[in-house]
């Protein structure tokens, strides 16, 4: 019998890092598309800067590991290309540049790099910005006015949705300017209609984890529909917070990133129902006014240990399925 | 393969090993509390370093002269407890010279009584029999101490506040997160990070110039 001697891998899936990351960024074209639309081509430039920044950041990282600079590693560009979409168009160049050096710097290379960090980066350096510069963070400008390239904002900045609830008002903004995102808040969170789309796609291209997300929406919408924060019916808590902050945008692009989330089935559910919970308690009780990205940080740290419970509790179910056999 | 450059430049350097090499802050990761959390500008950083060396290097002494016949857990609890005494004299000279800076340490002043930086020294000491050695050792991981909060202090001070030693600087881009804990803690892991690649770096060189040295010899 013939041996053939073959160099790895033997089992071949079509998915690779580079499918996975080309879908993640093909994902995030039409949010920029619909800022780019709403605030002018000061988007772009913000998503240029931070990609890259990201970019020199991740490859001194590697460089001072001592590893090897791989061409097919798009990982600092989806950093860069979804931190600036969870703040304002108006931020200044310096805060995305800070919250890029921070993510990758801080959050991504001194635990080991591309796959081995235990922290989402873009939640990280979007979290780190927020604690420096809250104010910048939460004043977003009117959509529909097109800002000026350079750092000098003269349009009034305005409040979000989230703000006027977290005072425990009812937000007036409209249903359907809602779902268009013509309304102020965070450039790439607020178009919840390409949102959607969005997400189907990543659905579709198994990307994005329909149990991970799904958990997160049903304790979500569950928490705003039995607990709404203000003097409105359930039903227009679940669309307000539904609709404002980057609720929906966590729930798409951090919470299904695949080096930071969970690998088995039940641990999918545990972490996205979990994080979705504490998503509702950081709005509710936190400081700021958005806290999905600390409630994503923090359900990161918890990955490892869900992931071991399960698999053990998994490997039972199993084995008592064997036995009953 | 030849290393005695690399012996003799450790050799040579030994003496100031607690400051860099054997820093028990950046090395060993010992007493960080007082860095990390009080050490958010210059002044912060000397106060509580100057709180450091009296905590340290007096338990130390103490330590190497404590006779054999008493056990060593009696010995480093009895030497913990004395560093309380030398951190409340240490007060009256540190309000003297900066009482600003030392209000602003708040609890982190006296928690500097319990050191593990102390505890651990005091270990290495105890019985020793050197009082000498002791004093030096304490002096020399003091001022290690030192250098670490000072550059810890300096980094926050300059980049939260825009000020050195409260002289403003020119810089225009702040970030508010190094005065907390969390940056404390980040910035303290860059310099240790950075001072164990330096050193390391320097080894590598004198290592890379022993061998070429050797390399022609051999060819000769």
């Amino acid at each position: 019998m013939k041996f053939e001697l073959t160099a790895p891998p033997h089992i071949r899936v079509p998915d690779s890092n580079g499918t996975i990351m080309r879908d993640t960024i093909i994902a995030l074209i039409p949010l920029y598309c619909l800022a780019c639309f709403f605030y002018g081509t000061r988007v772009l430039v913000l998503a240029m800067i931070s990609v890259l920044v990201s970019t020199v950041c991740d490859i001194t990282g590697v460089l001072i590991s001592g590893k090897k600079i791989s061409l097919s590693d798009f990982s600092p560009v989806i950093t860069g290309l979804i931190i600036p979409l969870l703040m304002p168009a108006s931020v200044s160049y310096g805060i995305v540049v800070a919250a890029d050096i921070f993510a990758i710097l801080v959050a991504k290379q001194p635990f080991g790099g591309l796959g081995q960090n235990i922290f989402n980066p873009a939640a990280a350096g979007v979290a780190f910005a927020t604690i420096c510069w809250w104010k910048e963070i939460f004043s977003y400008p009117a959509p529909g006015i097109k800002l000026a390239i350079d750092s000098v904002i003269t349009p009034e900045l305005m409040t979000s949705p989230t703000f006027v609830m977290k005072l425990n008002g009812t937000p007036q903004n409209d249903y359907m300017d809602m779902l268009l995102g013509n309304f102020a808040g965070p450039m790439g969170a607020t178009g919840t209609l390409v949102l959607i789309s969005c997400f189907i796609y990543l659905v579709v291209r198994k990307i994005a984890s329909l149990k991970i997300s799904g958990a997160y929406f049903v304790v979500t919408i569950l928490m705003a529909f039995l607990f709404p924060r203000a003097d409105m019916t359930s039903l227009q808590s679940v669309c307000y917070e539904f609709m404002s902050g980057s609720l929906l945008f966590g729930a798409i692009f951090l919470l299904n990133d695949p080096v930071t989330s969970p690998q088995r089935d039940l641990s999918r559910i545990i972490y996205g129902a979990f994080t979705g919970l504490v998503v509702m308690l950081f709005r509710r009780f936190g400081k700021f006014e958005d806290g999905v990205v600390f409630a994503i940080l923090f359900s990161n740290s918890f990955v490892w240990t869900v992931d071991m419970a399960c698999e053990k509790v998994q490997r039972k179910l199993r084995l008592n399925a064997n036995e009953n056999k | 393969m030849k290393t005695s450059r690399v012996r003799n430049f450790r050799k040579k350097t030994a003496v100031f090993d607690g400051i860099f090499s054997k820093n028990i802050v950046l090395t060993y990761g010992l007493s960080i509390t007082g860095i990390v959390a009080a050490a958010i500008n210059v002044r912060n950083a000397i106060v509580i370093s100057m709180a450091m060396f009296f905590a340290l290097a007096p338990i130390l002494i103490i330590a190497s002269i404590i006779p054999k016949k008493v056990p060593k857990t009696l010995g480093i609890a009895f030497v913990s407890s004395l560093s309380m005494f030398f951190i409340y004299l240490s007060s009256f000279v540190i309000k003297n010279i900066d009482s600003t800076a030392f209000e602003s340490l708040g609890i982190y002043f006296p928690l500097m009584t319990v050191t593990s930086a102390g505890i651990i020294k005091a270990n290495q000491h105890l019985h020793s029999g050197k009082p000498g050695f002791a004093l030096a050792d304490g002096i020399i991981n003091s001022l290690g101490y030192f250098f670490a909060a000072f550059i810890v202090g300096t980094v926050r001070e300059i980049f939260s506040n825009g000020t050195f030693m409260g002289i403003s600087v020119a810089i225009t881009f702040k970030i508010p997160a190094l005065k907390m804990t969390f940056g404390g803690f980040i910035v303290l892991a860059f310099l240790a990070a950075g001072c164990r690649a330096f050193g390391r770096e320097i080894k590598r060189i004198l290592f890379k110039i022993d061998n070429k040295i050797n390399k022609n010899e051999n060819a000769v």
